[in-house]
């Protein structure tokens, strides 16, 4: 299947490559796909914009969600997807460097699945990533991922 | 001075003589009759004429004007028969009953004439008595009348001085007193403050009304006014005269009735209050602006606060995210790349990954001393015995194979907020633990004194210790007194254990020597939860 098990929201792209590696050396997950800010990130999910009219598509398996986005932030993203009927059981995980006790409580009350702080520590970051990936793409049964795209 | 009678030496004889029985008279009239014939009867060889009876007369004259008729009569009766008079016949004639018409005669006379002596003198006596008691009384009431006109001149005299420190009062007082003719509104009487205050002369404010005086000349409300305290009502209130030059002042105004049957009359006292409402206004004006001031203090304090967490949000995700991929691609180097590194160069790889990681620590040890600082706090009962012992719970689970021995002193409770507090106790006891490594066995002991009447708490090791000279920088952010090597460390730990005892309104002090452990000692003031 062609379609990605994860998608990244993150516009860092040292972040990026660090958690693309991190996947890879975790082993979980080859298939990744990357948009750089809050509003590509709605644009994916909803075919809209750049993505419109695309085939008929699966949605991710699981969202990494960053909160500190370009154009559209992370919990704006939230607050749209949770907001659709579509995209409302959709699994998003909150990947961010904040540790603020505002942006955790805001992000679970938002309906954000699991809040994760990215560790400065790599192989710390390489640990999470694995544990992530262990639970929400294998352990973890998925809301129906089918939906036809408008 | 009251003159009184100047008879109360003679008082006693004359009452003496006053008291005397009326037969007293007669022995002495008749008494002296006889004297009288004695006299007469002595001198009748020398003095012919001596044989005229007019003495007789003459002694029946006094007995009547002194004793009265009775003794009087007696007298004549006496003389009569005694003596021969010069219209009678000799002595003892009358013994004989007179034979001729002649001898009546003579007797007729004797007695008509005897009669007319006796009611005349009597007459006379009364008619003395009547003007001695006249004369009496006019003393009398002129004595009164003397000591009535002393009293009343006293009495004026009183008046006049009472008036007078009236007056003077009334003319001195600092606040305005007049009298209103409710009819003219003109002021009968005032004081010298009532005409300069509003800057009149005495003889200016007698012309004035007071229609002229009121701010807005208001007549209609003056006379409303006028009429309540003319009919008995007492009023008090604040109103705005104005000077002669036109100035408006604040007046309280206290008026009541002081109308006499025929005249109304209203007496207002008057005290410019003008100063005072300028004062009060003042107050007013600077506790707005304070209050102003205070609001936008606030409000600038708020905004500071508001910038510094965005300025900490700021920190903790845009610091971090060059340290995650210092240490990414580090590592990625040292995996993917270890066989184009030499020892050195993977050494130093390794050195810039625990760099990274040690900046990621001192981040998130800032950010943390700032939200110590920020954190709303809840009081409440807080077992510190129970929260010590779960500290050194957790540290010796952390380090299972350190030999440490500790005492914590039960039952002690402290009113703090248990979070915070969970801080600074658990970063003492982290030092306690770090710096006492090297003892075996270590000392970790927590407990209480008295101390000036304040409970003092601690927290002792037998460690490391430190230099005392060094022991006020002890509590400053990122001072250590120990390397990295001796003892890891961002030297955050005190700093943020002062900032939370001193949120509580306590104090942290610290006692050691080199080697030979440290003791930290804080307070806890009690506080009404």
């Amino acid at each position: 299947m062609n379609d990605c098990e994860i998608l990244l929201v993150e516009d860092n792209p040292d972040d990026i490559e660090l958690t693309l590696l991190a996947f890879e050396e975790s082993r979980v997950c080859n298939e990744i796909m990357v948009v750089r800010d809050g509003q590509e990130a709605l644009d994916y999910l909803f075919c809209r914009g750049k993505y419109a009219g695309e085939e008929l598509k699966a949605l991710p398996a699981v969202v990494l969600l960053d909160l500190k986005l370009p154009k559209v932030d992370g919990l704006e993203v939230l607050r749209q997807v949770r907001a659709d009927p579509v995209t409302k059981c959709l699994p998003i995980i909150v990947l961010t460097s904040s540790k603020d006790e505002e942006d955790i409580v805001r992000s679970y009350s938002l309906g954000a699945n699991a809040y994760v702080r990215k560790p400065v520590d790599y192989s710390q970051f390489v640990d999470a990533a694995r544990t992530l990936g262990l639970f929400w793409l294998i352990l973890n049964e998925p809301p129906p991922r089918r939906r036809p795209c408008r | 001075m009251v003159v009184r009678p100047n008879n109360t030496a003679a008082g006693g004889s004359d009452s003496l003589w006053a008291r005397r029985p009326r037969w007293i008279d007669y022995v002495i009239t008749v008494a002296a009759q006889l004297l009288t014939l004695l006299v007469l009867e002595a001198m009748r060889p020398l003095l012919p004429l001596a044989e005229h009876p007019m003495l007789f007369v003459l002694v029946t004259m006094f007995a009547a004007y002194i004793f009265g008729s009775g003794p009087a009569i007696a007298a004549a009766l006496v003389g009569f028969l005694l003596y021969d008079y010069e219209a009678l016949a000799p002595a003892g004639a009358l013994l004989r009953v007179p034979t001729d018409k002649q001898g009546w005669t003579k007797i007729l006379v004797f007695l008509l004439g005897h009669a007319v002596v006796i009611i005349a003198m009597v007459q006379a006596r009364k008619a003395q008595r009547r003007i001695q008691r006249l004369a009496d009384e006019a003393t009398a009431l002129n004595l009164s009348l003397r000591q009535e006109m002393a009293e009343r001149e006293r009495a004026e005299a009183a008046l006049r001085e009472s008036e007078q420190r009236f007056r003077t009062l009334f003319g001195s007082l600092p606040v305005g007193v007049v009298v209103i003719d409710p009819r003219t509104l003109r002021f009968a009487t005032f004081n010298e403050s009532a005409a300069r205050n509003l800057g009149f002369t005495p003889d200016e404010f007698a012309e004035v009304t007071l229609t002229q005086l009121e701010a807005l000349h208001d007549e209609t409300l003056i006379r409303a006014n006028m009429a309540r305290m003319v009919g008995g009502e007492r009023l008090e209130f604040e109103t705005k005269l104005r000077t002669k030059e036109g100035q408006a002042r604040d007046i309280l105004v206290i008026g009541q009735s002081i109308s006499s049957r025929d005249e109304p009359r209203v007496l207002v006292i008057w005290m410019d209050i003008t100063e005072r409402k300028r004062a009060e206004e003042e107050v007013r004006r600077l506790n707005a602006e304070l209050e102003q001031r205070v609001a936008q203090r606030t409000a600038e304090l708020e905004a500071a606060n508001k910038e510094l967490e965005a300025f900490s949000y700021s920190v903790s995700h845009d610091l971090r995210a060059p340290l995650r991929a210092i240490d990414g691609f580090s590592n990625a180097l040292l995996k993917s790349y270890a066989d184009k590194l030499d020892a050195k160069g993977r050494d130093y790889l390794q050195r810039v990954r625990a760099a990274a990681q040690r900046m990621a620590q001192l981040i998130d040890d800032i950010l943390g001393l700032s939200r110590t600082g920020r954190v709303e706090m809840h009081l409440e009962r807080v077992d510190l015995s129970a929260m010590a012992a779960e500290i050194l719970d957790e540290l010796r689970k952390s380090e299972p194979r350190r030999h440490v021995q500790t005492f914590v002193e039960p039952g002690m409770i402290v009113t703090a907020d248990p979070h915070l507090l969970r801080i600074a106790l658990g970063n003492l006891l982290d030092n306690a633990w770090k710096f006492s490594a090297r003892r075996d066995p270590a000392r970790i002991e927590v407990g209480s004194v008295e101390h000036n009447g304040e409970r003092v708490y601690f927290v002792r090791d037998n460690g490391a210790g430190f230099d005392p000279r060094y022991a006020d920088r002890l509590f400053s952010p990122f001072q250590r007194l120990h390397t990295e090597a001796e003892f890891p460390g961002t030297g955050i730990g005190l700093a943020l254990v002062q900032r939370v005892i001193r949120r509580h309104g306590g104090r942290v002090w610290a006692e050691a020597a080199v080697d030979q452990g440290a003791t930290f000692y804080f307070t806890l003031p009690e506080v009404e939860t």
